[in-house]
This record gives structure tokens, C-alpha cells and sequence, in this order.
């Protein structure tokens, strides 16, 4: 398959910005002026959780988030028609848990996501050893990949060539929202992964402000944005002035980033 | 015999990238230790003069001729140091991450017997220790978290997804991804990535051990069948191996049916569940339609999940065991009669193993024996089970 997604963030001339939100988050009408006001805040692509009833690599503020969702009923497969206003109008990246692509049928999904308008997909539980059991959303979709500061040199540089769309660089020990930062190993792996992929590189996980993002910005090619996007909607949510407010949070990102170049 | 190695079926490593290089270690360090003379012998003595072994086998005369059949053998697990089998596996783990260099252990639990054979260990060892525990189990093993307290843990009360061992397996994983160079996290169950589901079997492969060659002993033959409830599995994959080679042998194993396999409400993966992927392994699972995983139920807090050990769900694809379940209510029968007619308070786990061998003993010829893992004393389970007596759930 082309990697569509790769190649559009390839020929992105600013760091990438990708906020990450979950779906149907605090409902799924006001996650669709979310994810709206995230493409008119200058998001280079968007992101989008599909709850999983057990998300192991969450911290507490996702992990509530996800809970409310499947609370209200939501299923994967409502995604779909939900993305619809945004097919083609800027990257769309699923992440999810292997045991949600392995149920719903690997092939299926990538079918169905793509025809909605998705160019990849993140499983945050499966490494390098297990790709075969999602491998044939690869049919479809560019399958992004993990890395993280353990992982040893050898093992990264197979992860960086095998990784499509961009490679996730996860910027140090810890769950979404609650991770130590790791610079100068981060630094060590980008310059590693350049040597063997001219991919994009993106760091997600403790990306929790505007400074930190400018400032992990310039470690790769850009960042990912979750946690902390998750905390303010919580905090706002039920507010007639929402999607409002997170246009102008997600700007200060937009603006630290380009500020960064 | 088995492999628990991804074979495509069941088991691997479904964790996040973060977590593949303390796995590594651990399977390295495992694989050095496990054919260490030295670190076995260690914990051998451990086991022998600390934890108890050889557990007694014993002969339930008087429950065997209620039962009118064959002939009931209990393998004393509850007569362990801590009161189950759980401290064959936290000894191993615990001796295991001293030997890595590790000062810092957690550990998730349900029932409170892992957690607290846990604690046991790193007072033993020297470590730091903190115990992950749904805020439901918490409340209903209140013994049990005095325990692990005053044996200096720190216990950890989970209030996410639905505050059972699920959810504090999931945080004591996502405490594990945090602190991954000072922290072992001792698994208390044959589930979780490899080498997990492998290295539990091997600590508890000792019950099976000595009990088969007690049979032999004291007995002269084999049992018809071995009986053992499965949560995780970990007791009765502990009594399995030894007789996997035994073809004679039928290997059951029971789970909670909770308030009955038809009215949704239970915890039986292997009678009820669809494969899937959960806490790092690809095995039989209680889930929906889209993945997500159900909420169980079981009056045996230590049985109440939604997964099993991917080697159990191997034993049930080739068919070597048989699994069966028995609800709420049988357990607390079962639970009344062993602590009446042999003055042994069962752990409300095991108590659904003994259920299910009374009724096989009950069709078996007097000649023909049943071995049931005793995996756990009641002590934890005397107060909840008072208040369902009181509260009518029993005799009403």
C-alpha cells in the first residue's frame, strides 16, 4: 500500500502537530466541533482514541474519559459515520488496543476506516512480535509504530523501518499523563532512526504544555498531544463556549510549535 | 509439554513497547535462574522450612462416604505459611527480582491471598512492596488488607473500570511501565505476557509434584480425575503438569458460575468465553461483541475474572482438561459441608473445586479416587460468608 499518510506529513514544512482526542468524548456531537476547532487551530492531522475497556497504556485522565464513552453506549464501528465531515480534509489516525482491531476483524478494519476517511492506525499493545495478527489492516491503512526510551538500539532500527505514516516515539517511562520525560535518550533515538529511515518522527506521552511541545518539537518532527487536551476538555466540558476555548488551547500549541522552527 | 510462546493460538507479549525490555530481562534472568542449582536449591529450602512443603495430602473419609462413591483426596494447599497456594509463586518472584538487583515489588490481587503472600515475601526478602486491589475486593477482604498492612505493604485501593482484579492488574501494569528499573511486579496468576504464564506454572508446578507421588504412596495408584477451580488458573495449572503425561488422569478444572452460566452474571472464560487479548496474552476471554470486556461475577473474589491462563486455554483447545462451573450457591454448600464434615474451612475458591469433586466422587466407583486441590483456607471468607447466611442468600 502507499503510504499516504507518510507522505504527507513528509512534505509538512512545520513540526507536526497531533492532537490526540477521544472519541465521543463528552459526547459525540461535541467531539465533532473538537475535532473541527483542532483542524482550524492548524492540527496537522487528528488522532482519534477508540475506547477500550482496559487501556493499559492510559493514565487516569484518558482512562476516565474512555469509561464515560463506553458508559454512553459507544461502539468502534460508531467512528465511522461520525468522521465523515472530515474525510480528506486532514490526516485521520485511529489508536486503539489490539483486542478491539482483532474483534472487529482485522481486514474489516482497515477497510471500513479507510472508506471513512483514516490513513492509520496505532495499537498501543502491539509490538513488533504480534504485527501479524493486525497486519492485514495494513491493506488500508499506514500501521504507525512504538518505540520507546527502553527499547535497545537493535530492536528501534526495526521498529523505525518497519513503522508507516510517522514512527511514535514515546517520550519516556510512564502511561499517558504521567511520564518522565527522557531528552538526551530521546535525542539518541531520533538521530538513530534517521540513520536507517528518513520517516517522520513524533514524541507523544508528557507533552503536558505548549513549552514542553515547542521544546520536544525540536528534539523530532513534531508532537503528539493527548493528556493534556483530555484534562481541559474535561475541565470545560458542559460549557456553551467549548469548542471555542479549545480552538485558542490547541492555537498555543500551533503557535509554541511554529515559534520553535 | 506445552509452550506458552506465541503459537499464533495462545499466549505472547500484547504489551506496550515500554514494557518489552523488563520482559526481556525477566525471561533472561528467569532462564539463567531456573537452571541455577544454586538459586533452585535456595528456593527449595524456602519452600520447605519458610512456606510448609510438602503440603499433606489428605484422605476426606468422612466427606467421601457422604459423597457414597469414590474416594476424596485433599491436597492441602490452605495448610501453606499465608494460607494458600499463592506463596509457591511469591517466594519464587520475590527471590527471583532480589537476584536481578530490583528493591521494589508490586503486585495486584484479588482476594487478598496473593497480596498478602506477597507482602509475606518482601518482608522476608527485604523489599519495598505495594499491592494494587479493587476498591470492591477491598471492601470484602477487609482480613486480608490488615494483613498485608501489617506486613508493612502498602495497599493500594483501585477505583477505576470495575474495581476487581482486572482493574488492579491493570494499574499495578501501568505502575510497573513507570518504574520499570528498581521494580519487579510479581503476577500473581499463570496469565499476563510471557514469560508469566510459564514462570507461575513452574513455581506451582510443585503442588503437582509432591501430590502425584503422594497418590502413589499412600494410595497406590493415580486418581481417576484432578479437580482445581480456575480464576487465573494458577493452582490447578500447578496440579496439572504433573499429570499431563498421564493420560488415565482426567484434569478438570472448575470455574465460578456465579449466579448461574445462563444468567450472565459469572466469571467462566473457558466454558463461555471467545478468544481475545487481555493483560498482554492472547487467551479465552468474557467480552462483547466488540472486545470489551465484561464485568464477572463470583462470590470467590480470587475467581472473579474475565480471563485465564493462555496454558488452560492450550489444555482446552486439545482438549487434555475438561472445564466445567459451579455457581455461588454450590460453592457455599460445598464450602458448609467440608468445613462440617472434615473441620477444614475452605477458601470459597477452592470450595468450588470441592463442589464439583463430591459430585464426581458421588458417580465413581469406591475404588476409584478424585484429587482435589485444596488451594486455599476460608479464614478471609468466614465474615462475607456470614453475612450472605444472615442476609437469607443461603438457606433462602
Amino acid at each position: 500500500m502507499d503510504d499516504v499518510l507518510g507522505r504527507i506529513l513528509k512534505e509538512n514544512t512545520r513540526l507536526v502537530f497531533l492532537p490526540y482526542l477521544v472519541f465521543g468524548y463528552p459526547d459525540v456531537d461535541t467531539f465533532k466541533d473538537l475535532v473541527m476547532a483542532a483542524a482550524d487551530a492548524g492540527a496537522d492531522g487528528i488522532e482519534v482514541g477508540i475506547p477500550h475497556s482496559d487501556p493499559i497504556a492510559d493514565g487516569p485522565v484518558i482512562q476516565a474519559a474512555t469509561q464515560r464513552v463506553l458508559e454512553q453506549g459507544i461502539r468502534p464501528r460508531d467512528v465511522l459515520v461520525a468522521m465523515e465531515p472530515f474525510a480528506g480534509k486532514l490526516p485521520l489516525v485511529a489508536m486503539t488496543y489490539t483486542n478491539i482491531v482483532y474483534r472487529y476483524g482485522a481486514q474489516s478494519f482497515g477497510r471500513d476506516f479507510s472508506g471513512a476517511g483514516f490513513m492509520g492506525l496505532i495499537v498501543a499493545d502491539c509490538p513488533l512480535e504480534h504485527q501479524d495478527i493486525i497486519s492485514p489492516v495494513a491493506e488500508k491503512l499506514s500501521l504507525v509504530q512504538l518505540a520507546s526510551t527502553s527499547t535497545q538500539e537493535e530492536r528501534l532500527k526495526k521498529i523505525g523501518k518497519a513503522s508507516q505514516g510517522f514512527l511514535y516515539l514515546v517520550s519516556g517511562q510512564g502511561i499517558t499523563g504521567r511520564t518522565k520525560v527522557d531528552e538526551r535518550r530521546l535525542s539518541q533515538m531520533v538521530a538513530a532512526v534517521r540513520d536507517v529511515s528518513g520517516i517522520t518522527q513524533c514524541i507523544g506521552f508528557g507533552v503536558d504544555s505548549p513549552q514542553v511541545a515547542a521544546f520536544l518539537g525540536k528534539v523530532a518532527d513534531g508532537v503528539i498531544v493527548g493528556t493534556s487536551l483530555v484534562k481541559f476538555i474535561t475541565e470545560h466540558a458542559g460549557k456553551a463556549d467549548l469548542a471555542r476555548k479549545f480552538f485558542s488551547y490547541l492555537s498555543e500549541y500551533r503557535y509554541a510549535l511554529d515559534g520553535a522552527l | 509439554m506445552i509452550s506458552t510462546r506465541y503459537t499464533k493460538e495462545f499466549g505472547g507479549r500484547f504489551v506496550p513497547e515500554s514494557l518489552i525490555y523488563p520482559l526481556e530481562e525477566l525471561a533472561n534472568a528467569y532462564a539463567f535462574f531456573s537452571s541455577d542449582n544454586k538459586f533452585q536449591g535456595e528456593f527449595t529450602e524456602y519452600l520447605t522450612d519458610y512456606a510448609g512443603r510438602p503440603s499433606p495430602l489428605y484422605f476426606a473419609s468422612r466427606l467421601s462416604k457422604l459423597a457414597g462413591g469414590g474416594q476424596i483426596y485433599l491436597k492441602r494447599e490452605d495448610l501453606n505459611h499465608t494460607g494458600s497456594h499463592k506463596i509457591n509463586n511469591t517466594l519464587g518472584q520475590v527471590l527471583l527480582a532480589k537476584k536481578m538487583g530490583k528493591t521494589r515489588v508490586i503486585a495486584e490481587t484479588g482476594a487478598g491471598q496473593h497480596g498478602v503472600a506477597t507482602a509475606t515475601a518482601c518482608a522476608l526478602f527485604g523489599m519495598e512492596c505495594r499491592i494494587y486491589m479493587g476498591s470492591v475486593d477491598v471492601e470484602r477482604q477487609r482480613l486480608n488488607v490488615f494483613r498485608m498492612e501489617m506486613l508493612g505493604a502498602q495497599v493500594h485501593s483501585v477505583e477505576a473500570g470495575s474495581r476487581t482484579l482486572k482493574d488492579a492488574i491493570n494499574e499495578a501494569m501501568r505502575d510497573w511501565v513507570g518504574n520499570i528499573g528498581t521494580t519487579h511486579y510479581v503476577i500473581g496468576s499463570v496469565v499476563g505476557p510471557e514469560p508469566y504464564p510459564r514462570m507461575v506454572g513452574d513455581f506451582q508446578s510443585v503442588i503437582g509434584r509432591e501430590a502425584r507421588i503422594q497418590m502413589l504412596e499412600s494410595y497406590g495408584s493415580l486418581p481417576k480425575i484432578v479437580v482445581a477451580c480456575v480464576g487465573g488458573g494458577s493452582n490447578a495449572m500447578g496440579i496439572f503438569r504433573s499429570f499431563l503425561g498421564d493420560p488415565e488422569v482426567q484434569l478438570l478444572g472448575v470455574e465460578a458460575a456465579g449466579e448461574g452460566l445462563n444468567k450472565g452474571k459469572h466469571a467462566a472464560s473457558l466454558c463461555r468465553g471467545e478468544k481475545g487479548i487481555l493483560h498482554g496474552t492472547l487467551t479465552y476471554l468474557l467480552q462483547d461483541e466488540d472486545g470489551q470486556i465484561n464485568e464477572t461475577h463470583s462470590v470467590a473474589a480470587g475467581l472473579d475474572y474475565p480471563g485465564v491462563g493462555p496454558e488452560h486455554s492450550i489444555l482446552l483447545a486439545s482438549k487434555r482438561a475438561q472445564y466445567t462451573a459451579v455457581t455461588d450457591r454450590e460453592a457455599l454448600d460445598a464450602f458448609i459441608l467440608l468445613s462440617r464434615q472434615e473441620g477444614i474451612v475452605p477458601a470459597l475458591e477452592s470450595a468450588h473445586a470441592v463442589a464439583k469433586a463430591i459430585e464426581l466422587a458421588s458417580e465413581m466407583d469406591e475404588k476409584e479416587s478424585v484429587l482435589v486441590c485444596l488451594s486455599g483456607r476460608g479464614d478471609k471468607d468466614v465474615q462475607e460468608v456470614a453475612n450472605i447466611l444472615k442476609g437469607g442468600g443461603f438457606n433462602g
